[in-house]
C-alpha cells in the first residue's frame, strides 16, 4: 500500500502539467491540498464522531442519572437542569433514556454489520473464487433475491416472523435485539458479498495469484492468505456505510414498533414515542434522539467517503484517479 | 531572451514567451516557461520531451483551451500575424477547428461515444464549413475521409467504438481537417496509442497533408523516431522549459544540450551491439519546487559544477538557422565537442 | 430490443422463483395456526378441519407450495385473516395511493436532484457546488421518517394549516388537495435520496467533463453550453437512470415509514398495519408484492439503458441478425 501511495503521489505530481486537460481535471487538482487538508479535519472528526458514539454506547448507561424505565411525576416536562433532554408522557428522563437507548440502538447496528461483514465476505469471496460455478449462482441470485426486498420491508417482517418464536442458539437465550440485529445483518449480507466477489474476480487475475498457484498452493490458502488481505479495504470502507445502514433501519423499524419493542429504549423506540406527542408540540422528544442519528450516520458517511479516498482508489467517484493512472503509465513507456 | 521579430514571410505560427500555470493543491504551478515557437507553412515542427514536460500544455494553450485557475501568459501567439490574445472567446471558436485543429493522443476518447460518426462529423461542418449546404455533408464528409483512406459509405451511421483504433485516429484527421480554411494542425502523439504498422500509415499521411494543403503541423511525441522521420525543426524541452532548439539533422548530428544527448543515448542501436542500454538516472524534477540553477543539473553527464547548480542557463542562439541551447556549455563549443567524444 | 428484454426476462425467473419460496417459507414459519386464524377462534373443530383441509395444510410442504404458487400465478394471494377478502384485492385498493406518493417523490429527485448535481459538477469546486455538495451530504444522512417527523413537527405544531400534513386526497377526487396533501409526504420520502442522486449526478458529470472527447470538442471550437448539453450530459446521465431503477424499490420501501407518520392508506401502512394484528398473508402479499415490482423496474431500467446507450444496443442488434 505504501508503495502504491507513494507512486500515486509521484504520478500527480507529473499530471499536473501533462494531464491537465479540460476544465474538470484542474478544480479537482486545485482542491486536490484544499481538500486533503480539510479531509483531513474532516476525516478526524467523523472518526472523532463514530467512535464518540460508540463509547456513548459503551459508558452512557453509566451516566444516566435516573432509572430510564422510572415514571416521574411531571410528564412532557421540557428540557431544564433536572432533566437535560425533558421528559416523556409518563415522566421519564429522556436523557436516561436516550443514554440508554443509544447503547441499544449502536449495538444493535455494530453486530449486524459484523454479521453481514464476516457472512457476506465469505458468500462473496466463495463466489469469486468459483466464478461461473454453481455455487456462484446460486449464492448470487440468492443475494438477487435479498437485494430486492427493500431493507425497510424484509427487516420487520423477518424480525417479526422469527421473533414471535423463543429461540435460543443453545443454552443462549436470543434476546429481542439480537434478533433484530440479525434480521438487518442478513438484509446487509448483499452488497458486502457483491464487493467481496467483485474484488476477487479482480485479484484472481493477478500475477501473484498465478504464481501462488503454480507452486502449487491449496486453494483454501490462496483464498484466505494471499487474496483476502488484498480485498479487505473495498469491504472496510463499505463497513462504514454499512453501520449507516443498520441504525438508519433499526431506527425505522423500531419507529414502526416492529423492532425493538417498549418499553426498551432505542433511538427509534423513542421516535415512535415522539410521534404521539408531537401534537402537543414536545419537540424535545423528537428532536434529540433524531440529532443523534442523523450526526451519526453522518459520522459513518464521512468516515466512509474518507476511508474509500485513502484505502480504494480505484473506486474514488471523482474520476482524478484515473487521471492519475493514465499519467502513470504514459511515464512508463518514456524516454 | 531576444525576442524573435517575425523574420519569415511564410511563418504561420508564431508563439513568443508563452508560460502556462496549473493550481496543483492550493499552489500555482508552472507547467511551462518562456516557451517560444515559430512554424512555417509547410513546417513540420517536433515538440518532444518526457512526460510532463509541458508538451501537451503547450498545445492546449497555443488553442485557448485553459481555463482559470491556470493562467497563461504570453508576449504574443500569432496565426497568420494575428495575435491570438486579442481575439474575442466567439472568434477564438472560430479559430479552434477552423484554422489551427487539433488531433489527441487516443482516438477511442477522442470521440464522444454517445454519437454516431457521422453526426459528429456533420456538427463541425455546420461550424467550419458555412458555404456548405446541409445536404451536400454527407458527400463532404465521404470525400474527407476518402482522403484519409477510409472508405466512409455506409459506416457514416455507425459508432465510434465499431471502428477500430486506426481508423479513428484517420477519421479524427479528416475531421481535423475538415476545415477547408485549415493553416495549422496540432497533433498531439498521434501515433502513441496505435501498432507500429498503422502507425507508420498515419505518419505518411500526415506527411501527405502537409504537402498538398501546405499545411504546419507541431507534432508533439516522445518518439524520436517519429522526430527523425517527420520532422524538419525540433524543439525539445525539460521540465517545461526549452532545453535545445535544432534542425532535424542538426539535432541528431549534434546534439548540443546534454537533455538531449542523453535522450539520444538511450535510444538502442540496431542491430544491438551488446552493449548495456543506457539509462538516464533520475526523474523528471517536481514542477512545484523551484530549482535555483539548471533544473536537469542533477541528472546531467556533463555537469560543470557549482555554475550548473546555482545559475538558470538561458536559451541562446549558438548557431545557424535558429539553433538555440539553454545550457552552461553550449557557449564553448569546441571543449563541447570534446568531452562528446570522450562521454560516447 | 425485445432480445435484450428477453433475456433480461429469462435471467430475472430463478429469482423470482426464490422470492416466492422465500415468502412462502416465511408465511409458513409465522407463529399461529393458518386454519384457526382464519377460520375464527371459536370454529368447532369439525368446521376447523375442513378449513384445514381446503387449505391443504394437512399435504407435505411441497404440494403445499406447489398449490400456493400456482394460485400465485393466477393472481390469487390467498385471505386476508382479518376480514377475508382476497390479498390481492386489498392491495389493489392500497396502491393508488403508494403510487401516487412515489411518482411524486420520483419526479422530486429527478427535478431536484439531477440539476442540482448537473450545476455542482459545472461549477465544481466553486460556491454553489460546495453549498451544494454540504445539502446532499446532509440529505442523505437524515433517514426520511426523521424528516418526515419533523415535517410534521413544523407543519402541525410551530406552523398550523400552512400545509395539510395527514392523510391523502385521491388525484381522481380533487386535484389541487391532492396535489396539497401529497407534497410533505413526497418531501419526506425524497430527501434522502435527491442527494444521493445529486452526488451521483456531479460525480458522473465530473467524469465525463474529463474525457478526451470533451477537450476534442472544444478543440473543434464547438460551443461550450454545446458541450454540455450534447456531449456530456447524455453520457453523465446514464449511471444516472440506473440509479433511478433503483430508487423506485428504496420509494416502495421508504414508503412503509413515510405512511405511517402520514396516515396515508398506501401499501406501505398496510404493511404495518397488517402485521400488527398479525394477518400474515396480507403481510407478505404486500412484501411479495414490492420484491416483485423492484425485480421487473429493474428490468425495464436495464432494457432502457439499452435504448439510450448504443454500445448495448449494438451489441444486441448485431447478435441478432
Amino acid at each position: 500500500m505504501a508503495l502504491k501511495t507513494s507512486r500515486r503521489n509521484r504520478a500527480a505530481a507529473s499530471s499536473g502539467a501533462d494531464s491537465g486537460a479540460g476544465t474538470p481535471a484542474r478544480p479537482a487538482a486545485e482542491a486536490g491540498l484544499l481538500r486533503r487538508l480539510a479531509g483531513k479535519r474532516i476525516s478526524l472528526l467523523s472518526l472523532i464522531g463514530v467512535v464518540g458514539f460508540l463509547l456513548l454506547a459503551l459508558v452512557g448507561p453509566l451516566l444516566a442519572p435516573y432509572d430510564p424505565a422510572a415514571l416521574g411525576k411531571t410528564s412532557l416536562a421540557p428540557p431544564s437542569a433536572e432533566h437535560w433532554m425533558g421528559t416523556d408522557e409518563v415522566g421519564r428522563d429522556l436523557f436516561s433514556r436516550f443514554l440508554y437507548g443509544s447503547r441499544v440502538s449502536i449495538l444493535v447496528g455494530c453486530l449486524a454489520v459484523a454479521a453481514a461483514l464476516v457472512l457476506g465476505a465469505l458468500l462473496g469471496m466463495v463466489a469469486g473464487y468459483r466464478s461461473g460455478s454453481t455455487a456462484d449462482g446460486a449464492i448470487m441470485r440468492l443475494m438477487d433475491v435479498v437485494l430486492a426486498f427493500p431493507l425497510l420491508v424484509l427487516v420487520p417482517v423477518v424480525t417479526g416472523v422469527i421473533g414471535s418464536r423463543d429461540i435460543s442458539i443453545g443454552p443462549l437465550e436470543v434476546g429481542a435485539e439480537v434478533q433484530v440485529a440479525l434480521a438487518i445483518g442478513v438484509a446487509l449480507v448483499p452488497t458486502f458479498a457483491r464487493i467481496a466477489r467483485a474484488s476477487v474476480l479482480a485479484e484472481v487475475r493477478e500475477d501473484y495469484v498465478l504464481a501462488v498457484r503454480s507452486f502449487g498452493g491449496r486453494r483454501r490458502d490462496i483464498l484466505f492468505r494471499n487474496i483476502m488481505p488484498n480485498i479487505l479495504a473495498p469491504l472496510v470502507v463499505q463497513t462504514a456505510f454499512a453501520l449507516a445502514m443498520a441504525i438508519t433501519v433499526e431506527a425505522a423499524v423500531s419507529f414502526l414498533g416492529l423492532g425493538i419493542q417498549p418499553p426498551g429504549a432505542s433511538w427509534g423506540t423513542m421516535l415512535a414515542d415522539a410521534r404521539t406527542s408531537i401534537p402537543l408540540g414536545a419537540w424535545w422528544l423528537a428532536v434529540f434522539p433524531s440529532a443523534a442519528i442523523a450526526l451519526f450516520i453522518l459520522a459513518c458517511n464521512l468516515l466512509g467517503d474518507q476511508l474509500r479516498d485513502e484505502l480504494d482508489p480505484r473506486t474514488k467517484s471523482t474520476g482524478s484517479s484515473r487521471r492519475t493512472e493514465r499519467a502513470e503509465s504514459g511515464s512508463s513507456n518514456d524516454g | 531572451m531576444t525576442v524573435e521579430p517575425a523574420a519569415y514571410s511564410d511563418e504561420v505560427l508564431s508563439v513568443r514567451g508563452l508560460g502556462t500555470r496549473y493550481a496543483f493543491q492550493g499552489a500555482s504551478v508552472p507547467a511551462v516557461r518562456d516557451f517560444s515557437l515559430s512554424v512555417r507553412e509547410g513546417e513540420i515542427v517536433g515538440l518532444v520531451g518526457e512526460s510532463g514536460s509541458g508538451k501537451s500544455t503547450v498545445l492546449k494553450s497555443i488553442l485557448g483551451m485553459l481555463k482559470p485557475p491556470a493562467e497563461v501568459t504570453s508576449d504574443g501567439i500569432f496565426l497568420d500575424g494575428r495575435d491570438l490574445r486579442e481575439v474575442s472567446a466567439k472568434e477564438m471558436r472560430r479559430i479552434r477547428g477552423g484554422r489551427l485543429a487539433m488531433v489527441f493522443q487516443d482516438p477511442i476518447n477522442s470521440f464522444n461515444p454517445a454519437w454516431t460518426i457521422g453526426n459528429q462529423f456533420r456538427r463541425v461542418l455546420s461550424l467550419h464549413c458555412p458555404h456548405l449546404h446541409r445536404r451536400d455533408y454527407d458527400a463532404e464528409i465521404l470525400r474527407l475521409l476518402n482522403r484519409v483512406g477510409i472508405d466512409g459509405r455506409g459506416k457514416l451511421n455507425s459508432y465510434p467504438f465499431e471502428f477500430s483504433q486506426g481508423q479513428l485516429q484517420r477519421i479524427m484527421i479528416a475531421v481535423a481537417c475538415a476545415s477547408p480554411d485549415l493553416r495549422v494542425l496540432l497533433a498531439d502523439e498521434p501515433t502513441t496509442s496505435l501498432d507500429v504498422t498503422i502507425e507508420a500509415q498515419v505518419l505518411e499521411l500526415l506527411r501527405d497533408l502537409r504537402e498538398e494543403r501546405g499545411l504546419a503541423m507541431v507534432l508533439v511525441t516522445h518518439d524520436l523516431s517519429v522526430v527523425a522521420e517527420m520532422c524538419d525543426k525540433v524543439v525539445v524541452m525539460y521540465a517545461g522549459r526549452v532545453v535545445e532548439v535544432a534542425e532535424v539533422h542538426d539535432l541528431f548530428e549534434r546534439p548540443q544540450h546534454p537533455y538531449t544527448r542523453q535522450l539520444l543515448k538511450a535510444i538502442p542501436d540496431f542491430p544491438h551491439d551488446g552493449r548495456r542500454l543506457y539509462a538516464m538516472r533520475g526523474a523528471v524534477p517536481r514542477l512545484d519546487e523551484e530549482v535555483p540553477g539548471c533544473t536537469f543539473a542533477p541528472r546531467c553527464d556533463a555537469h560543470l559544477g557549482d555554475v550548473c547548480d546555482e545559475v538558470p542557463p538561458v536559451l541562446r542562439e549558438i548557431g545557424p538557422d535558429g539553433r538555440r541551447s539553454a545550457c552552461h556549455k553550449a557557449n564553448h563549443a569546441t571543449s563541447l565537442e570534446e568531452t562528446d567524444d570522450g562521454v560516447r | 430490443m425485445l432480445r435484450l428484454a428477453v433475456s433480461r426476462l429469462l435471467s430475472a425467473v430463478p429469482v423470482l422463483i426464490l422470492i416466492s419460496i422465500v415468502s412462502f417459507t416465511l408465511l409458513r414459519l409465522a407463529p399461529g395456526d393458518p386454519a384457526l386464524l382464519s377460520a375464527g377462534l371459536e370454529a368447532s373443530p369439525e368446521v376447523l378441519e375442513r378449513v384445514r383441509q381446503s387449505m391443504r395444510l394437512d399435504e407435505p410442504v411441497w404440494v403445499q407450495y406447489w398449490a400456493w404458487l400456482s394460485d400465485l400465478l393466477r393472481g390469487d394471494l390467498g385471505n386476508s385473516y382479518s376480514d377475508k377478502s382476497p390479498v390481492t384485492e386489498v392491495i389493489a385498493e392500497r396502491l393508488p395511493a403508494t403510487l401516487q406518493l412515489s411518482a411524486a417523490a420520483l419526479l422530486l429527485i429527478v427535478a431536484v436532484g439531477v440539476p442540482m448535481g448537473i450545476l455542482s459538477a459545472l461549477r465544481a469546486n466553486r460556491m454553489a457546488d460546495q453549498v451544494i455538495r454540504v445539502a446532499s451530504l446532509a440529505g442523505v444522512s437524515v433517514p426520511n421518517f426523521i424528516v418526515a417527523l419533523l415535517l410534521v413537527l413544523l407543519f402541525g405544531w410551530w406552523f398550523p394549516g400552512l400545509m395539510p400534513y395527514e392523510g391523502f386526497v385521491p388525484i381522481t377526487e380533487d386535484f389541487a388537495a391532492s396535489i396539497q396533501h401529497i407534497v410533505l409526504p413526497a418531501i419526506a420520502l425524497a430527501a434522502p435520496q435527491v442527494g444521493l442522486v445529486a452526488r451521483m449526478t456531479r460525480s458522473s458529470m465530473l467524469e465525463v467533463l474529463g474525457q478526451d472527447y470533451i477537450s476534442a470538442a472544444r478543440a473543434m471550437g464547438v460551443r461550450e453550453s454545446v458541450i454540455v448539453c450534447r456531449d456530456a450530459l447524455r453520457n453523465a446521465l446514464l449511471p444516472v437512470v440506473t440509479v433511478l431503477g433503483v430508487q423506485i424499490g428504496y420509494l416502495l420501501g421508504g414508503s412503509v415509514v413515510v405512511e405511517t407518520v402520514f396516515s396515508i392508506p398506501g401499501i406501505g401502512r398496510l404493511l404495518v398495519d397488517s402485521f400488527a394484528i398479525r394477518d400474515y398473508p396480507v403481510t407478505i402479499g404486500v412484501m411479495m408484492f414490492i420484491a416483485i415490482v423492484f425485480v421487473l423496474v429493474n428490468i425495464v431500467v436495464d432494457v432502457l439503458y439499452g435504448v439510450i446507450n448504443p454500445r448495448i444496443r449494438a451489441g444486441y442488434e448485431a447478435g441478432r441478425s
